[in-house]
């Protein structure tokens, strides 16, 4: 039992440890955008600022300087309607791949995985010459379009695994009560997958929210650009600041956190093998 | 009576193989449209020198890009730089992902504020972590070469950190490590969380320790997953651009040697080329990893 | 069953909106319905507050010309010439682009520009007033037109703290070797104190920065039959000179960042930079401490990028003239003096009228530095940059300059401690097989 505890204390430090490393960088972004610009390049470096401003944050909220809620608002509209169109497509593409049968599955899987070897750079001058042909530049559906399909492979991927482990037992089980097969799909096997499809979710919303190749080339007037847009823009200025650079990378990453956390705790009610014992 | 039980089996196959095709079409669909002429695209031009200007002519040069790329040194030198890099990050974040993963499938204090922390790194944007780095490893306000250097004397002068070629590598080898190893943490620990708990029970039972239920009941369970993710990993690191052209200069690797034929040397001809020949290195890569390292016989 | 119907049915809507919301937005230049012509007008200063400016100025021009609109759109400089890329190869160019030499060179040779009209924007302004050494940077490679128009224009050279070489008596830092000589007194990297900072990464800066020496020695990159000349004594000299240099300065691969960095922070008696970096000190309250200086071995030169507006030869007649318009608009006194003061200190004027102007003279950051805007405004009259000879540019610097050929070389001699003679050599061929392409 002794032996146990101590075993315990030293794995929660180990935690600790890791969660120290890992997140140290954040804690300079945080230290950084209450520094005043002078010491953010002063030597020596300290470690917490002696002097704590909020002018950063001001500055980044500030419509003159940086239109913080427009961009927040392009954002979150690129990659939300990306993640709800993502899990849709790929859910029921998903369970096609992974229990269904039908000519040229395997070639068609294999092509999936084909299409996230034709990297970004690659996609953008034809895909310009495309969506231009029909209209759609300066559109946020080019960027949703683009987003959607370059996040597909892997969305497909851990749906197919994450379905393929939903035993057949179960399927059979609700057919034998009589359900047909996509009655089957959309009573018993949907809200089965509840927290992979949201993991899905989160991920390709993740992806949509950081995309800046397909944003950049396809947006062109102000009122569309996103919020990666703008840190670009803020980070190669020639009037560069940090504390302004450190602040809006962190409010660029706090909605995704929402994101995931919220995702994360609906997660954790999920359990596999409830379904099965039942 | 005969009769119907015969076409009934089939009609039910049947009646499948359709349902699985429509589930699968607006994939189907969404990659023709997006990504099919793309394809078709770069190969007709890598058979052309390609001007910028649609009005301009291409001009036929048929072999030449891939004549030319085939005997350039300097390809074969970036060549083998990605794919170090490649088994790497991904061999590490896998490592990683998995250990941190096994040591948060305990039950413990704030374990979801902790996993929600863990992805931090994952989930923002690659232009501000590159940034911050640069910003931590400055040879003048630098915190890092500060504490290692000045206050802890561990080393006597700052090292080139993106400098030359071996400590770039190693730099972006430990940021890109760093970025990516939440990715395959997220994904392992939500595989670990659905295995049966009755196999490690009955593994109990027969006698097996801590190491041996690991390596039998665990490990073969999650290899799948793994296995998913280190394919994914290893195409999406192979083609990597952003974070390392920002970071270093130094690192000649394919998706910085495609971005500088591309846009820097608007030589989209070659460019398409080289992506013809490096699709057919990646597949074999990837056929390879799947075949022999996970033994995989179907996808 | 009914959640996901609704979700499916709430993302057509969403798309629909999306796309009918998109639709009519595309089409950026062309005549609407009213009668008026429309120009998009392309830069890369994305920031918020400079394109303010340009709204405001965007919006008076139209007041006095209500047949035209003009659309500002702006893209951030590391992916601005990427953007123009793609569109051209779509076909697609903005009826005017504002960017550097090397783009509008660029453009040049995919002929896309209409060089004829830009030169006619210049002349009805008059040649005269302009600087000569900057429309030098301009001709097209037909040999009769201009690749553009310049609305303004930034120098670099060295910026060295006045105060602490008054305590030590030193002289400004002019010749090389009085460069040197300051550059060694103040080199003191345990205080973390260096005597000089310049571009060594794989960067433009790199060289930029080495065009000012290269200069000041009479080192011209091509000679008198358009043959690349890196390795010729001039260069190789500069080279040594640049190599004694980066000892007493901050190892590494250094950019703007780490240069301006290590000048506002206070550790660097001297830096190398872009009249840009006035509004940084001035903003750290060191504006009167720094002294600007025109390095001088044989002659005195300095590196010049001025920013271009060029139309596009994709237009129609009557867009075309708006363009002209607009931009003549943007040469006149006021308009000018208006765009010089986004970022007063910075871009310098073209216009020799404009900078005798005293309203130019008339923003906080150019008076704290007294003097010293005199003599970057005169620098100009030393504007000497690789592939210029003789009042004319050649049409493949642009290439060479793109590719970081020269700023690759500068960095394997001096940051990776490569062999010198070998490393100008590769740059050699490098830059001749760039030409023959």
């Amino acid at each position: 039992m002794r032996r146990r505890k101590i075993i315990n204390v030293l794995l929660n430090l180990l935690v600790v440890a890791i969660l120290i490393v890992t997140l140290f960088p954040f804690f300079i972004m945080l230290t950084t955008a209450l520094k005043t610009d002078a010491a953010s390049v002063a030597y020596p470096p300290e470690l917490w600022p002696g002097e704590i401003t909020f002018q950063h944050f001001q500055d980044i909220v500030n419509p003159m300087i940086f239109p913080f809620f427009r961009y927040l608002a392009n954002s979150f509209l690129i990659a939300f309607i990306t993640a709800v169109a993502s899990v849709i497509i790929c859910s029921l593409g998903g369970y096609s791949l992974a229990k269904l049968n039908f000519f040229g599955k395997r070639q068609i899987h294999n092509v999936t995985l084909v299409v996230y070897m034709f990297s970004g750079i690659l996609l953008i001058v034809p895909l310009f010459q495309i969506f231009n042909s029909i209209g759609l530049i300066d559109n946020r559906f080019a960027v949703i379009l683009a987003c959607l399909v370059s996040s597909m492979p892997a969305a497909l991927s851990m749906l197919v695994s994450y379905f393929q482990k939903i035993p057949d037992s179960i399927e059979e089980a609700a057919r034998i009560d009589g359900l047909n097969r996509v009655q089957v799909i959309f009573k018993v096997v949907m809200p089965l997958s509840v927290p992979g499809i949201m993991s899905v979710f989160s991920y390709v919303f993740m992806q949509a929210w950081n995309n800046f190749l397909f944003a950049n080339t396809f947006l062109s007037s102000m009122e569309k650009q996103t919020l990666i847009i703008g840190m670009r823009n803020l980070f190669t200025s020639q009037d560069y600041v940090w504390g302004r650079m450190m602040v809006a990378s962190l409010l660029t990453a706090i909605p995704v956190i929402i994101v995931f956390s919220l995702v994360e705790r609906f997660i954790s009610g999920g359990r596999l093998d409830g379904g099965v014992k039942g | 009576m005969k009769r119907w039980k015969k076409k009934s089996p089939l009609t039910m196959k049947k009646k499948e193989s359709i349902l699985g095709f429509l589930l699968i079409l607006p994939v189907i669909l969404l990659i023709a449209f997006v990504v099919l002429y793309p394809i078709i695209y770069n190969v007709k031009i890598s058979f052309f020198d390609v001007a910028l200007n649609p009005n301009k002519p291409d001009i036929f040069i048929g072999w030449e890009n891939y004549i030319d790329l085939l005997t350039d040194k300097e390809f074969y030198k970036v060549l083998v730089v990605t794919i170090l890099f490649v088994a790497a990050t991904v061999i590490l974040s896998t490592a990683l992902g998995l250990g941190v993963a096994l040591l948060f499938n305990r039950k413990f204090r704030f374990r979801g504020a902790a996993r929600a922390l863990v992805m931090l790194s994952f989930v923002t944007p690659a232009v501000s972590l590159v940034y911050v780095w640069k910003y931590m490893f400055n040879g003048l306000y630098g915190i890092v070469n500060y504490a290692l250097v000045d206050v802890l004397h561990i080393l006597e002068t700052a090292p080139a950190w993106f400098d030359n070629i071996v400590f770039a590598f190693i730099s972006v080898v430990i940021f890109d490590t760093w970025r990516l190893y939440p990715y395959a943490f997220m994904t392992i620990l939500a595989a670990l969380q659905t295995i049966d708990t009755s196999l490690y029970e009955a593994a109990k039972i027969d006698g097996a320790g801590a190491w041996a239920r690991f390596r039998y009941v665990t490990l073969p369970e999650i290899m799948p997953t793994i296995a998913t993710i280190a394919t994914l990993r290893m195409i999406w690191n192979f083609y990597k651009f952003d974070e390392i052209y920002l970071l270093t200069q130094q690192l000649p690797v394919i998706g910085v040697y495609l971005y500088k034929t591309s846009f820097a040397s608007n030589d989209f001809g070659m460019a398409a080329a080289i992506t013809v020949i490096l699709f057919v290195i990646v597949m074999s890569l990837v056929f390879l990893l799947r075949k022999v390292v996970f033994k995989k016989n179907e996808t | 069953m009914k959640k996901r119907a609704s979700k499916i049915i709430a993302m057509i809507m969403a798309a629909s909106m999306l796309a009918g919301c998109g639709a009519g937005a595309s089409g950026d230049s062309g005549k609407s319905e009213d009668g008026k012509v429309t120009i998009e007008f392309m830069h890369d200063e994305a920031e918020e507050d400079r394109m303010a400016v340009y709204d405001e100025i965007i919006k008076d021009f139209m007041a006095e010309n209500p047949d035209i609109e003009v659309k500002q759109t702006a893209i951030s400089e590391d992916g601005f010439e990427d953007k123009v890329k793609t569109l051209i190869s779509a076909g697609e160019m903005p009826a005017i682009v504002a960017g550097s030499t090397s783009l509008m060179q660029l453009l040049d040779g995919e002929e896309m520009i209409n060089t004829k009209a830009n030169k006619e924007v210049v002349e009805e302004r008059g040649r005269d007033d302009f600087y000569e050494q900057v429309l030098s940077l301009l001709n097209a490679q037909d040999g009769e037109g201009m690749i553009g128009v310049p609305i303004s224009t930034w120098v670099n050279g060295i910026w060295y703290r006045k105060d602490l070489f008054a305590e030590k008596g030193l002289n400004p830092p002019e010749t090389w070797e009085d460069i040197l000589t300051a550059a060694k007194t103040f080199h003191d990297p345990d205080n973390k104190m260096y005597g000089i900072m310049f571009g060594t990464e794989e960067g433009a800066i790199a060289q930029n920065n080495f065009e000012l020496f290269a200069g000041s020695n009479g080192a011209q990159l091509f000679d008198e039959e358009g043959n690349v000349q890196f390795t010729s004594p001039e260069m190789k000299e500069t080279m040594e000179f640049y190599k004694e240099l980066y000892q007493y300065s901050l190892p590494g691969s250094n950019g703007t960042t780490q240069i301006r960095d290590a000048m506002v922070g206070g550790n660097t008696a001297m830096c190398v930079y872009s009249s840009y970096i006035l509004a940084p000190l001035y903003n750290a309250e060191m504006g009167e401490k720094i002294g600007y200086c025109v390095p001088e071995n044989t002659q005195k030169s300095v590196y010049s990028s001025p920013s271009i507006y060029t139309i596009s030869n994709t237009i129609s007649d009557e867009e075309t003239e708006a363009a002209k318009k607009f931009i003549s608009y943007m040469l006149t006194d006021e308009v000018n003096i208006k765009v010089l003061h986004i970022a007063p200190g910075g871009p310098q004027p073209v216009m020799k009228s404009v900078a005798e102007n005293p309203e130019y003279r008339d923003a906080d950051v150019l008076q704290v530095y007294g003097e010293e805007i005199d003599k970057i405004a005169d620098a100009l009259n030393y504007i000497n940059v690789f592939g210029t000879q003789d009042g004319i540019t050649d049409s493949h610097i642009g290439a060479i300059s793109n590719s970081m050929i020269i700023s690759k070389a500068i960095n394997q001699i001096l940051v990776q401690d490569q062999d010198m003679d070998e490393m100008m050599q590769i740059a050699q061929e490098d830059m001749e097989k760039e030409i023959s392409r």
